[in-house]
């Protein structure tokens, strides 16, 4: 039936006659004589075979008339430009048997020769693709046949670059990537190659897939070119790194490896591919940093040579590699925490040996009575003190020089930050004195140290006190040195600024919170309310209208006695404390001390004051008869309380009556020890004679005799009585273990107050979750030791303030209210 | 988006251009007549000129297509509609002429290139024959505009368009064998229009018609036979003599002899009526 119609519409075709005049045409086009042609008469003739249901037919003339044309024209005049030697290349001979200049001229026009049939194929195709749009449109869509652009590209990849060059030789393509190949390995040896060209052909691989289907990760460049590329490359690369760990130093390295990756990033770019870029960083990172990162670290010009060598953008560089494979930087870290901690131990250790060493052999022009007479040990806590301030500057140093290098090298990287960090905690916290000789450094910077500084500058050594003071683990330890410094400072008046001392306080504050810094408060609070009372005190006195010019005039510090450490100020005799309050003062000082007591207890009921006169002082007006030049002379001495005490019993005395070590004693009930170094400082000390000793000789033995020294002479009006352990020193080893004690038992107390404070709230709680609450929440006070909250959960649980929940799964406890 | 108000004022914008050759860089060229268009009009409206126009063949070096195989009038229309989204089917010269500016070729000039179809000579057929042009040309939104305005001129009781209507689609225009909407169409209406169409075409019309266009003839045949076939059939027994008749199914004629009810006569002649239903879609 279809025979019978055929040929009665009024447009029929023949498709012979028809074809004959496409083909034609095309063969116009491949020849590049396309601008006579009618794209609408080509149009219209592949439109009515089309429609005559022959898209087929023609479908497969084109696709053959394409074949020959590549097997036929296009392909002899590629492989024209195959010479010698870029022929052996892909056995590996070809590069011993030619220069690379001959090999580069070679392959330069083979490159060119297959870049320009590449893109003739293109544009004719595009042409042809024109032409047959409707054939595109209907045949191929209808019967899911690529289109003919798509068919003619995968017939370029079989008649030009999968088939052999010659026969029983390798495929054009393999020739095409060991040319290329080639001329990037001559790039890499810094030769000029026409990158352009390359790049020509990688787009045409790039265009290319493997089947028809065009599948996006089967394009010829990712198939048959990129692996070969990687390849080679992690070869190359595997030789550069090793040759260069032996034969340059690491900062050349560094240089190095950063230049090649950069260079391939261009190479990619301006050569191959971009969407090679991370592939190819990836192997040269691998072979040139991951594989290598730890042999370039620990090379003799390594990172322990740019840290001593203050190598600061060599340091950047292996920085910058490592952060290139590793977001940790993980070797680089521990290097610079190994290099930290071997630094912060050598800081500690000459710590410990300073402290510790024997004091050196005292020159004669040290030799102050006032120290002759002492023992060796204030010379040695002189030493731990010096030691201290130098661990703290030490350490300072270390810090700072870190983070400089932190800052310069290491972008401010906080990964690294972190570790660094932890390595300085570490070595802070490994010193077991630290946390003493960093209070000891504020100590001796309130006293001294910001005397002639301006406010920028204390306001940096008070950073960087708060800095060392952040890393403390045992921040209760260190609080309790803090307060017995300062207690001193305040009582004796050796603070430069109390405004400066209540800056550190804020900054404390800020950085350890309100409950650390509460009883430091208190203290500054005790001492402005004491001004406070002294001149209420003294208003009242004057009131009283009683106007004795003689009057001893009184100064009185009120401590609240829980929140002062005083026994800083016990010394070494503590035994005899209970004495203290038995004290027999002079008439006329008892007169003031009852009048004042009076006047507080009405101020404040219900107070109880104790006296410590072992921490007072006292201005006493003394008179020598021959002190000027043989003429009399009256001076102000500045002595403790008991000194004046001793002092006040020769006022009532004859001149030649001299008193027993016994008498005085009895006289004033000052204990022994106490009285002993106070004579010492008035009948031994040469600037302080003011009494004479019988017999005359450093120690102060029974029955030793002392009287009014009227043969004292001093040019000096003012002057002050040495007073024995006024300053802040390194505690000896006795006073260590007893703070170390002490700070056990409120550990204790905190840990007993943490566990009830949780176990209250929380009801029951297994045993491993306790622990850690407990932990946590002491950690801005103290890292608590384990056994001893075991210990401390032990003793609640005795005195019934907890069980045990014994059918629990895994052991818990249970609040007893 | 553009609000519509925009989008009316620009297509009245464009419509000034029409047949306009004020900016014009390209020249259509068909029988004697040559229309001055913008490429970048015709361009946005078919891949076919957009390829035309900027490929390195003859015509994209002198801007200039001549269109062969074409009506002049039918181009006229593909290209107004490329500008106003519209075209007027109407085949009256007058309304052409009057909304043109085409300038027309001088006689005998190469390019009045014989056609072998007529040119269409009313709406129905001038439809038929842009629709085809869009398939050609890729104006897929002028394609279905065609088929439209086809179906909306349809009037089946019109001999003269109905057989105007065969002769475009079946024999005029050529389209793919797939593309069949102008076909079912033409043979919906011929059914619709039945025996009125019949008589309104005349018996000698009708054969010429059908000998001249065997498809549409095959395609209304399978169309109409398919309809019967299967189930119960209506028969109608006449007495030979009187011409009575009765009705019966074909089982009751099986199983009982006749008599006429009219007249004594016992012989019978037979006739089967058949019913069928054929589905016409709507186009109208």
């Amino acid at each position: 039936m279809g025979n019978r119609f055929k040929g009665l519409n009024g447009a029929d075709v023949d498709f012979e006659t028809t074809w004959k005049v496409l083909e034609t045409a095309f063969k116009e086009i491949h020849t590049k004589n396309a601008s006579a042609l009618s794209f609408e008469e080509l149009y219209r003739n592949a439109y009515k075979i089309v429609l005559k249901k022959k898209g087929e037919e023609l479908y497969n003339n084109v696709a053959q008339f394409e074949a020959n044309w590549l097997s036929g024209e296009v392909r002899n005049r590629v492989v024209k430009q195959l010479t010698a030697p870029l022929l052996l290349l892909t056995d590996g001979t070809g590069r011993s048997l030619a220069t690379s200049a001959e090999r580069r001229v070679a392959g330069e026009s083979f490159l060119r020769a297959l870049k320009e049939s590449w893109e003739d194929h293109q544009v004719c195709m595009g042409m042809l693709t024109d032409v047959l749009m409707y054939m595109d449109r209907v045949y191929c869509t209808d019967h899911r046949q690529p289109s003919i652009f798509a068919k003619a590209m995968g017939l370029f990849r079989d008649q030009i670059l999968r088939s052999p060059v010659r026969p029983e030789s390798p495929d054009l393509i393999e020739v095409l990537t060991s040319i290329v190949l080639d001329q990037i390995q001559m790039h890499r040896d810094g030769e000029r190659i026409n990158s352009h060209l390359i790049k020509s052909n990688v787009y045409m691989l790039e265009g290319l897939y493997e089947s028809d289907q065009e599948v996006e990760d089967a394009k010829l460049y990712l198939r048959l070119f990129e692996p070969y590329f990687l390849q080679t490359s992690a070869m190359f690369y595997r030789e550069e790194g090793e040759r260069l760990l032996k034969e340059s130093d690491a900062g050349t390295y560094c240089k190095e490896a950063k230049r090649r990756i950069e260079e391939e990033s261009d190479r990619c770019r301006s050569t191959l591919s971009e969407s090679t870029t991370v592939k190819i960083q990836r192997v040269v990172e691998d072979e040139l940093i991951r594989h290598k990162m730890k042999g370039l670290i620990e090379m003799d010009s390594g990172v322990q040579y740019m840290v001593d060598n203050d190598k600061l953008y060599e340091l950047g560089l292996v920085f910058e590699l490592e952060a290139r494979v590793d977001a940790r930087k993980t070797e680089l870290t521990k290097a610079m925490q190994k290099i930290i901690n071997e630094m912060g131990t050598e800081i500690n250790n000459a710590a410990i040996n300073t402290s510790q060493a024997p004091p050196t052999a005292p020159s004669a022009q040290d030799e102050h009575g006032d120290d002759r007479q002492k023992p060796g040990g204030t010379r040695q806590i002189n030493q731990q003190t010096v030691a201290a301030l130098k661990w703290v500057e030490n350490v300072l140093a270390l810090k700072t020089r870190f983070d400089n290098i932190w800052k310069t090298a290491f972008a401010s990287d906080q990964t690294v930050h972190t570790a660094l960090e932890r390595s300085m905690g570490e070595i802070i916290n490994a010193f077991s004195r630290g946390s003493e000789y960093i209070s000891l450094f504020i100590d001796e910077n309130m006293k001294k140290g910001i005397r002639d500084k301006t406010e920028a500058e204390i306001d940096a050594t008070l950073e960087q006190a708060i800095t060392t003071v952040r890393y403390l683990q045992d921040k209760d330890i260190f609080e309790t040195y803090y307060k017995k410094h300062l207690c001193k400072r305040l009582l004796l008046k050796k603070s430069q600024s109390i405004d400066v001392e209540k800056q550190m306080i804020s900054r404390m504050k800020l950085e350890l919170g309100n409950s650390f810094t509460l009883k430091l408060e208190a203290m500054f609070k005790d001492m402005t309310l004491s001004e406070e009372l002294t001149s209420g005190y003294r208003k009242h006195v004057a009131q009283l209208g009683d106007a004795d010019p003689k009057r001893v005039d009184l100064s009185v510090s009120v401590l609240t006695s829980m929140t002062w450490p005083l026994e800083a100020f016990r010394g070494a005799s503590e035994d005899e404390r209970e004495g203290r309050s038995n004290i027999i003062f002079a008439a006329s000082i008892e007169r003031i001390k009852a009048g004042f007591e009076q006047f507080y207890s009405k101020k404040h009921s219900g107070r109880k004051l104790t006296w410590q006169t072992n921490m007072g002082d006292a201005d006493v007006k003394a008179h020598f008869p021959r002190s000027k030049n043989g003429r009399p002379m009256t001076h102000d001495i500045n002595c403790s309380t008991y000194a004046m005490l001793i002092l006040l019993l020769f006022n009532s005395l004859p001149s030649t009556t001299s008193l027993t070590l016994e008498e005085i004693q009895a006289k004033t009930n000052i204990p022994e020890n106490d009285l002993k170094r106070n004579l010492q400082s008035l009948a031994v000390a040469p600037k302080t004679r003011f009494l004479v000793k019988e017999p005359m000789s450093r120690e102060i033995n029974a029955g030793d005799r002392f009287s009014y020294n009227e043969n004292f002479s001093s040019k000096i009006i003012k002057i002050k009585v040495g007073v024995v352990s006024a300053g802040n020193k390194v505690e000896g080893d006795r006073e260590r273990k007893e703070t170390e004690k002490k700070n056990n038992d409120s550990r204790g107390f905190a840990i007993e107050a943490a566990v009830v404070r949780i176990m209250k709230q929380r009801k029951s709680l297994p045993h491993a979750q306790l622990l850690t609450e407990t932990i946590s929440q002491l950690s801005t006070q103290f890292k608590p030791d384990v056994n001893m909250i075991k210990k401390k959960i032990e003793s609640l649980i005795e005195r019934e303030y907890l069980e045990r929940i014994e059918e629990a799964a895994v052991p818990s406890y249970k609040y007893l209210a | 988006m553009a609000s519509s108000k925009a989008v009316q004022s620009f297509r009245n914008a464009a419509k000034d251009y029409l047949f306009n050759d004020r900016f014009s860089d390209f020249t259509i060229v068909c029988e004697d007549q040559e229309f001055k268009v913008h490429r970048c009009f015709i361009c946005a409206q078919s891949k076919w000129f957009e390829r035309c126009c900027s490929g390195i063949f003859e015509e994209g070096k002198t801007n200039r297509v001549h269109l062969r195989e074409e009506h002049a009038s039918v181009i006229a229309n593909m290209i107004s509609f490329m500008y106003t989204f519209d075209y007027n089917d109407s085949t009256s010269s007058d309304t052409f002429k009057s909304t043109s500016t085409e300038h027309t070729l001088p006689k005998g000039s190469s390019s009045s290139k014989h056609l072998t179809s007529p040119a269409p000579s009313n709406a129905l057929q001038m439809n038929a024959w842009v629709y085809a042009t869009a398939e050609k040309y890729e104006i897929l939104d002028l394609k279905a505009l065609a088929l439209e305005k086809f179906k909306q001129h349809a009037d089946v009781t019109n001999a003269d368009d109905m057989l105007g209507a065969a002769w475009a689609v079946y024999k005029h225009i050529s389209l793919l064998e797939t593309d069949r909407q102008l076909h079912d169409t033409v043979r919906d209406m011929w059914l619709l229009g039945g025996k009125e169409l019949i008589a309104n075409i005349g018996p000698e019309a009708l054969e010429d018609c059908f000998a001249s266009i065997p498809k549409l003839m095959g395609e209304l045949l399978t169309m109409l036979i398919g309809a019967f076939g299967g189930g119960a059939k209506t028969v109608r027994q006449f007495c030979k003599t009187c011409n009575y008749y009765e009705l019966f199914t074909t089982s009751d004629v099986v199983s009982k002899e006749f008599v006429c009810s009219k007249c004594p006569s016992k012989e019978a002649r037979e006739s089967v009526r058949l019913t069928g239903q054929v589905a016409v879609k709507k186009f109208w």
